[in-house]
């Protein structure tokens, strides 16, 4: 979903895909994708060599971009995106305090 | 082809990822021993899956303090056709994860695979977390003290060679 970010904390082997959130391994019912996705998850489990491994998929998503968009997000905003929304200021708070 | 990490997030926090992402130092690393065809292996998504059975994902005290999430677990089994699931997860939409849980806990894609022989054999019981872990002052320690080993320990226990992660 967000390689580079899975890189910044040290995962040891990364397959990307540019899917929406919430859907790791595809559309609902596309076996096809699923399969396909695990199975290279799988493959680069076993057969990395060196810390730091990627793979990305060169899968398109089935959806228009603006489409996914809105289909990944939930029914309401959360209560981060919300207070966001309301004070930006919190997302700075939260570059400080991580570092 | 590189995968773009922006692509569905909403804009308002790209800043946040483009610039002075906090970066770990090190690595983290463990060759994988075995033959995959002999290997079992265990799935771990952060959609805030759960058996209604289970106790859900603590969604109150997120929404009163937003910069906090749940850190526990759950664990979940292997046979699909055990328990019916549910999400708590303020962030994603669950709809889509109801409709096909594989989409994020690739259950049948992995029997696939063991039906075929690529793979050795599935653990009984698969770990699901809530993603939205916030920063509140003590959100890495719990993962580093109390989740992390406890997770790890449930995986040895059932002998498992690998996990795959699927970040929701």
């Amino acid at each position: 979903m967000m390689p580079s970010v899975a890189a910044t904390q040290l995962a040891p082997r990364m397959v990307g895909v540019e899917f929406p959130f919430g859907h790791t391994f595809g559309m609902p019912g596309d076996r096809r994708t699923q399969l396909r996705v695990l199975a290279t998850a799988v493959t680069v489990l076993a057969g990395a060599t060196e810390f730091g491994t990627r793979i990305d998929l060169d899968l398109e998503w089935p959806q228009p971009r603006g489409e996914a968009y809105r289909a990944w997000h939930p029914p309401t905003a959360s209560p981060m995106v919300s207070e966001m929304l309301e004070h930006p200021w919190r997302l700075n708070g939260r570059q400080r305090s991580v570092q | 082809m590189r995968v773009n990490d922006l692509r569905y997030l909403p804009r308002m926090m790209h800043s946040f990822y483009e610039a002075d992402y906090p970066v770990e130092r090190g690595q983290v690393w463990a060759a994988f021993e075995k033959r995959v065809s002999e290997a079992r292996l265990a799935l771990l998504s952060s959609a805030g899956l759960h058996l209604h059975s289970q106790q859900p994902f603590d969604l109150e005290g997120e929404r009163r303090e937003p910069t906090w999430g749940d850190s526990s677990y759950r664990m979940l089994p292997n046979d699909p056709d055990t328990g019916e699931l549910a999400v708590a997860h303020l962030h994603v939409n669950p709809e889509p994860l109801l409709a096909d849980p594989n989409i994020t806990l690739p259950r049948g894609p992995l029997a696939e695979l063991i039906d075929r022989g690529w793979v050795g054999g599935a653990v009984d019981q698969h770990v699901s977390v809530m993603g939205y872990q916030g920063w509140h002052d003590d959100a890495l320690d719990r993962w580093r003290d109390v989740t992390g080993p406890a997770i790890a320990t449930e995986l040895q226990t059932q002998g498992a060679d690998g996990l795959i992660l699927a970040p929701a």
